[in-house]
């Protein structure tokens, strides 16, 4: 029957004898300042077609009017003044102050409309079901068509959800009779007994929450609630409206925590209310975490509310218990199991018919995630802002990878554009192409390179936020993005890797979650499926993939050392998984990958292929040798000077849920991702504990993967949640998602304790002002040898024994140019070999031949920053054995009074790298370690000065020493005459000119460097437009 | 899908599990190679320390002497350091193969009444040696191939006026930076000390001990280094009615867990060895074990030496060794304690053998080549096995301008010893190289017509500590 039909007013009294069999009802109108509406809701109670029924309204508000449109309507209505209480279930208790003598109460609301048989179907319905409680089927009071409320369903917490969906249509889907745990106040049936028994409406409930203690009480009594869907009531529900309070959430809550507190028997309180605690706790953090603040206090105050009546509680306990009629069992039995909150969450219930009291958390989760992503980038990227701010306002320190730009912009693009590098003894090979670029970009700013330097730290920072965001793309769940993204951040190794200046450890934050993606991808399998065809699919992803390593790999060679790492791990865990499906691709799409990587980064791929793949290049100066990083450290990303804490580990609970609630591909994912995670842990351990006969990269780099891996498990650990999670009844993996919730909160806390600096713990200062080096000025360009640990030094260095590297500059501290290892070492070797002696005893003359390649300054680093901008705890102490052979060398004067960080030595037998020197001056000199013996002599430094094109006078009837690896595109001109050249100190060049005067030295670049270099500029321009076409072609389409 | 779930969740986490605990297993480090404490490790060049001695006309006047044993000519370069600042002068040389090129350093270091040298040598072959002579006496040392941090010099004597005893420790510093060293003596008469001693850059210092602790029968001192490294020699005089002679000693460092003494009781002398131990907590407990040529096995002596303390055992006293003749001593510390170990024999004025004093510190290392130039006269050759285990075939050459030529060889069992006589192995001053298929220790008697020096060979071939020889 419609609602909105004409009631038939009944015209005569009915017989007698149906009177008689007929149950009197009193129907009770709570009026609270009711508006237009009123009347008719009495003239619905008027025209019912039920013969024994009583009206009694109560003015809860001591309106003065109300008395007057009663009588209008309903003259013989009682009108009950109760407007010395307080909420509807105190004024609905007043009822029973009267001399009731009818079997039914009907308990109604002010703005309720009843079709004219409701009374009666409600009453036929009760006492044909023996219900203690019966109401009706609610509809929108305008839209009667529309469902409101039938009947609600309460878990053990007290929190209900609605029987019918938002906006659902009446389409008599639910006419029929069914139990129910609560039915609304708007309108519902109570026996008079009954409702006596249970002294009434609990009157602490002010407003919302009264029908849940009702019902509850009332089936605890024995009593059965039941919806009879064919009684027909319209409903306003516009309380908030008609209060003007926004008090939904705040009186909610507390009234659930009460209704536990007073219903639940004590067995049952001791498992609930902790359970409730922790739920609590959880929405405390997020609302804390959304910086919903209003919400977290809410929630604080449903707690302190109760236990400020304790008191109270308990009287109310005794006495409901001593109503009992039935077991707590039976009636938990008709509650929702689970808890109803996180399964409305999983369904997208939550918050529906809140949005429009505004900063509702569950409702943004629930129908704004656009929004909520928002609010989380925006709060990632303040905190990494913020956490930065310090390097934002002075930039990052010149200490270990950070190194300074040149003083130019022009310089440095000079320095990327001629193929030459002078670190070490100087050899054939390219700058990074990422630091060219760098160069170009800073030009275009206005050629002032150290806003392009910051951002060469955080911008990798970004790229791997952004990939981590992308990560759970496919899986169409925003909430699994944002866990991605929160948890990415959340964890310390980006952190570290800028507090050890390692741009290994930056750029590897940076490609893992792409790389893990592209290897998913390239697999194929769920959710990672490829709509354009398996092998375009395929294709496309492996390019997309080869170009994340490529351009990875011109920043930092030694980027794709992590590429192996990840596809063993995907591999492994599709085995684990029993779903190798795809697992060929990846093993075919590997060679497509490292093509179009090698094409990307194409002078890095010609000068390794050169060198025989030279694995310094990999190695990062490290031997194989045993470091002290333990799995501990590698499992808590703790890999820098910055120890972080413990409770990083915890992320770890979160990490299982996907393993132990995951179904399908969220398992088959999940375990993927740990295997790859265990992968990259696996391999940093064994490059660790010194089990390799080679050394491997940065463990920051080695661990990357193991960080995306993490964030993503993070991520799907949500997208679990939601698919998984509403399939179980409530038990242990309902529990799990609060205490993992909670873990990873827990988890995160120690990466937020790290912003407290604004520079993530990097060293305020480099070694600028710490060196003691002469201005290569003054005597001519000089060498300097560092030696330390590898992740101490200034720049990536080579590998020397016992777990130390070294790496050499020119005219004092190196620039970005000199930052990574060329695959071409030049005469490098010789460098080692000299360092060798000297540190094996061998030789007590180290400064003679180190002389013989342009070394001035030996400097054995302990810290990655000059004291007092590092602490001695984070030194790496050179060994004695070391110091002590230095310290033998005949030729090497310690500088007294240098930093603390590091030991200076002076070489009093140095020659100028570019030195005049009288003719013949090495004729006793067939090889380096001659120099042993006969040291070079009567040298004058000349052409001092860094970069390709070096200009200056040289003497007249002198040759010109050129220490470094020789190479016919270095050219000496005197005017305009080439000198000839010839091999001098056995391994370098000296130049002959016929005369002095005004010289230039200029190294001429090769035509296929250039060549190679546009190639590879090419490339990534091809690769840019193809991407912008796709972007472009497929939002048109 | 329940056992792929429960299997992958028991890999997953037994792999972390089994991670954590293989990784509370200790970590071995890459370590260096070892830079041997003893001789000239087989590398193409050499540098060498000679700590020196007087200047012209002083009381133990310093000379070099350059041996290449090699068949290749060498060169060489002398950097003469003086007592005095600015004080010193480089001298290159041509080392001629199978010859001995002699320098008189106060030549050039005129200016300095001390003066030391570092010699720098490029061929594996060449050692260098340093003479003194002085109005008491001569003698002869190996310049030493390190610096050290810790010295301990075991004895010295000081009685000027009774005895005419005085005892000098020169202390050289080749190195670009001032050292700075603490002394400390302990005498009978009393411990003395001196601190904060500096000793410039490429200086030469001598620290007059008669001075600091007089009238002294018996003085050890320490020597620490507290910046820097140095080379530290012990000159000692006497100059009695009854005894006469020089001694110049190069100290070694930081001491040995076990050394060798290889000759003594070659004649009418008094043997007086000294143990000391330079720890300052730890107690040592120390045998002298008597090796001979096979014949008698003789139990060794044992000595407890205490911290900073010195043992005197005069040799000539044990009635036991009396009939022996030659013999060598290994001084083994039991308990791991290195200890510095010195021979001093002398002879008295009126004994028939040699009148004079000799001194030589214990050899710690073994090596399978050995140079050892031997003066003409009664000299004694000595080759001890150290091994207990190994048995070493010794083959001894003779290198001269002509070549290298094999002389005669040896076979010595574990524990064993020889001396050969200098007459077997050729006339005149042979420079003998010694060969052998197992470490050995070589040690010299150069007993000549007026005066007697022992020292050991100078080691060209590995060098392997003898703690380490089984």
């Amino acid at each position: 029957m419609d609602a909105t039909d004409e009631p038939s007013r009944p015209d005569a009294e009915p017989a007698p004898e149906t009177r008689a069999a007929t149950p009197s009802v009193t129907a009770v109108v709570v009026a609270h300042e009711p508006g237009e509406w009123f009347e008719e809701t009495i003239d619905s109670l008027v025209t019912q077609d039920y013969p024994r029924l009583d009206i009694m309204v109560i003015d809860g508000a001591g309106e003065h009017d109300l008395a007057e449109r009663l009588r209008k309507v309903a003259p013989a209505a009682t009108l009950l003044d109760a407007s010395d209480t307080t909420g509807f279930a105190a004024a609905a208790n007043t009822a029973m102050e009267t001399d009731l003598t009818s079997a039914f109460l009907l308990i109604c609301h002010d703005d309720v409309a009843l079709a004219p048989d409701a009374v009666r179907t409600l009453v036929t319905e009760s006492l044909r079901s023996n219900a203690g409680i019966t109401g009706p089927k609610l509809v929108a009071w305008d839209y009667p068509e529309q469902l409101q409320h039938v009947g609600l369903v309460a878990d053990r917490f007290a929190v209900t959800s609605e029987v019918v969906d938002s906006a659902e249509l009446d389409q008599e889907q639910y006419d029929t009779v069914t139990d129910v745990f609560v039915v609304p106040t708007a309108c519902l049936l109570v026996r008079t007994t009954l409702f006596r028994e249970l002294s009434g409406y609990d009157p602490v409930i002010t407003r919302r929450g009264e029908d849940v203690d009702l019902c509850w009480r009332a089936q605890l009594r024995g009593a059965r609630v039941i919806v009879a869907p064919d009684a027909l009531v319209r409903h306003r529900e516009q309380l908030a409206e008609r209060t003007g309070v926004d008090d939904i959430r705040r009186t909610r809550a507390r009234h659930q925590v009460r209704t536990v507190m007073v219903n639940s028997s004590r067995p049952s309180l001791f498992v609930t209310l902790p359970l409730m605690a922790a739920l609590s706790l959880c929405e405390f953090f997020i609302a804390l975490m959304t910086l919903n603040f209003t919400h977290a206090r809410d929630v604080a105050h449903a707690w302190t509310w109760n236990i400020g009546r304790l008191s109270e509680v308990r009287r109310r306990r005794k006495f409901v218990r001593s109503t009992v009629e039935t077991s707590d069992a039976d009636v938990r039995a008709l509650q929702q199991l689970g808890s109803v909150r996180i399964n409305a969450f999983v369904r997208g219930q939550i918050g529906r018919g809140e949005r429009r009291f505004g900063n509702e958390l569950v409702s943004a989760i629930q129908t704004g995630t656009a929004r909520f992503a928002v609010l989380s980038w925006v709060l990632v990227v303040i905190f990494v802002l913020f956490g930065s701010r310090q390097l934002l306002t002075s930039g990052p320190a010149a200490v270990g990878d950070f190194a300074a730009f040149p003083s130019s912009a022009g310089e440095l693009v000079g320095d990327w554009w001629s193929g030459w590098v002078h670190r070490d003894l100087g050899s054939a090979a390219a700058v990074p192409t990422g630091y060219g670029l760098a160069g170009v970009t800073a030009w275009l700013l206005g050629g002032s390179p150290g806003l392009v330097r910051t951002w060469l730290v955080l911008g990798p920072v970004f790229v791997g936020l952004l990939g981590a965001w992308r990560l759970l793309g496919v899986t169409g769940s925003r909430r699994a993005q944002i866990g991605s993204l929160v948890g990415y951040a959340a964890l310390p190794l980006a952190w570290a890797s800028i507090a050890a200046a390692s741009m290994p450890g930056l750029i590897g934050f940076a490609l893992s979650p792409w790389l893990l993606a592209g290897a998913f991808r390239i697999q194929a399998s769920a959710p990672y499926r490829v709509a354009t065809g398996a092998v375009q699919g395929i294709v496309r992803a492996s390019i997309g993939l080869g170009t994340a390593v490529g351009l990875s790999v011109i920043f930092e060679p030694a980027a794709s050392i992590i590429v192996p790492i990840v596809f063993a791990g995907v591999l492994v865990g599709s085995f684990i998984a029993v779903h190798p499906a795809g697992a060929h691709r990846l093993l075919g799409a590997a060679p497509l990958v490292v093509l179009v990587g090698s094409l990307v980064a194409l002078p890095h791929t010609i000068g390794l292929v050169g060198s025989n793949f030279s694995w310094d290049v990999f190695a990062g100066g490290r031997t194989g040798s045993a470091a002290t990083v333990s799995l501990q450290e590698l499992t808590r990303f703790s890999v820098g000077p910055i120890a972080t804490n413990p409770l990083v580990w915890l992320l770890g609970v979160a990490c299982l849920v996907p393993l132990l609630l995951g179904r399908s591909w969220r398992f088959d994912l999940g375990v993927r991702l740990w295997t790859v995670a265990l992968s990259a842990w696996g391999v940093a351990l064994v490059a660790s504990r010194g089990l390799l006969d080679f050394g491997l990269a940065d463990p920051a780099l080695l661990i990357a993967p193991a960080a995306a891996a993490v964030a993503g498990l993070l991520g799907l650990a949500v997208v679990t949640v939601e698919h998984d999670l509403r399939r179980s009844g409530f038990g242990w993996r309902q529990a799990l998602v609060p205490v993992a919730l909670v873990a990873a909160v827990a988890g995160s806390l120690p990466t937020l304790g790290l912003i407290e600096t604004g520079r993530w713990g990097l060293a305020r200062q480099g070694f600028e002002e710490a060196m003691p080096f002469v201005d290569p000025g003054v005597d001519g360009s000089y060498r300097v040898v560092w030696v330390g640990a590898p992740e101490i030094l200034p720049a990536e260095g080579r590998p020397l024994q016992g777990g130390l590297a070294w790496v050499a500059t020119l005219d004092g501290l190196p620039t970005v140019t000199d930052r990574t290892v060329a695959p071409n070492a030049g005469s490098a070797d010789l460098m080692v070999d000299v360092l060798d002696r000297v540190m094996t005893g061998s030789t007590q003359r180290g400064g003679r031949l180190l002389g013989g390649l342009g070394v001035r300054y030996v400097v054995l680093l302990e810290r990655l920053a000059p004291a007092p901008f590092s602490s001695e705890s984070q030194a790496r102490p050179t060994p004695d054995v070391v110091v002590g052979a230095f310290g033998r060398q005949l030729d090497l004067r310690q500088i007294v009074g240098s930093n603390s960080a590091m030991r200076v030595y002076e070489n009093t037998e140095w020659t100028s790298v570019r030195a005049a020197a009288v003719a013949g001056f090495d004729q006793a000199v067939t090889e380096l370690a001659d120099l042993e013996i006969d040291p070079l002599t009567g040298t004058v430094g000349v052409l001092s000065g860094t970069g390709h094109d070096i200009t200056g006078s040289i003497p007249d009837g002198t040759e010109i020493l050129v220490s470094q690896t020789p190479d016919t595109n270095w050219v000496l001109s005197v005017g305009d005459e080439e000198a000839p050249r010839r091999v001098a100190n056995g391994w370098s060049h000296a130049f002959l000119p016929a005369s002095g005067g005004e010289a230039k030295l200029s190294y001429q670049t090769p035509f296929s460097h250039r060549a190679v270099v546009v190639a590879q500029l090419a490339v990534l321009i091809l690769l840019a437009v193809d991407r912008l076409r796709r972007q472009f072609w497929g939002a048109r389409s | 899908m329940k056992i792929v779930r429960l299997s992958a969740i028991v890999v997953i986490l037994s792999t972390l599990v089994v991670g954590f605990v293989l990784d509370q297993e200790p970590r071995t480090f890459d370590d260096f190679a070892p830079v041997d404490r003893l001789g000239v490790p087989a590398t193409s060049t050499g540098t060498w320390f000679c700590p020196g001695g007087s200047g012209e006309g002083g009381s133990a006047v310093v000379g070099l002497e350059i041996v290449n044993a090699g068949t290749e000519p060498a060169t060489g370069e002398i950097t003469a350091l003086g007592s005095t600042a600015g004080d010193q002068s480089t001298i290159q040389l041509a080392l001629p193969p199978g010859e001995r090129v002699s320098v008189a350093l106060p030549d050039f270091a005129p200016e300095s009444d001390w003066v030391g040298a570092v010699v720098e040598v490029d061929g594996p072959m060449v050692i260098v040696e340093q003479s003194h002579e002085g109005p008491t006496g001569t003698d002869r040392s190996t310049c030493a191939t390190r610096t050290g941090t810790s010295f301990a010099v075991t004895d010295g004597a000081t009685r000027v006026l009774s005895d005419g005893e005085e005892m000098t420790l020169l202390l050289l510093n080749p190195f670009q930076e001032d050292a700075v060293v603490d002394i400390s003596f302990v005498a009978d008469v009393g411990p003395d000390s001196l601190d904060s001693v500096v000793v410039p850059a490429q200086r030469v210092v001598a620290i007059n001990v008669t001075e600091e602790v007089t009238v002294a029968r018996r003085v050890a001192a320490t020597v620490d280094v507290i910046s820097g490294r140095v080379s530290v020699a012990r000159v000692q005089i006497r100059d009695s009615e009854s005894l006469r002679g020089l001694a110049v000693t190069p100290v070694v460092p930081d001491g040995a867990e076990v050394s060798v003494i290889p000759i003594l009781g070659t004649g009418q002398t008094i043997d007086i060895i000294t143990v000391t131990n330079p720890r300052r907590t730890d107690t040592a407990e120390v045998d002298l074990e008597i090796l001979t040529d096979g014949s008698v096995f003789l139990d060794p002596i044992e000595l407890t030496v205490r911290p900073g303390r010195t043992v005197r055992i005069d040799m000539s006293t044990e009635d036991r060794l009396g009939e022996l003749g030659a013999f060598s001593v290994i001084a083994r510390s039991l308990n791991a304690i290195p200890v510095a170990v010195m021979l001093e024999s002398s002879a008295g004025l009126a004994t028939e053998g040699i009148p004079g004093t000799a001194a030589v510190v214990g050899i710690d290392g073994a090596s399978n080549m050995w140079i050892a130039p031997m003066e003409g006269g009664a000299g004694l050759l000595a080759v001890v096995n150290p091994s207990t285990i190994s048995i070493a075939i010794v083959d001894v050459y003779v290198v001269d301008p002509a070549g290298q030529r094999f002389v005669l060889s040896v076979e010595l069992g574990p524990g064993r010893r020889t001396t050969i006589p200098v007459t077997e192995i050729g006339e005149g001053r042979p420079i003998v190289v010694v060969e052998s298929t197992a470490p050995v220790v070589v040690g010299r008697d150069l007993t000549g017509f007026t005066s007697r020096q022992l020292l050991g060979g100078a080691a060209v071939g590995e060098v392997i500590a003898l703690s380490r020889i089984e």
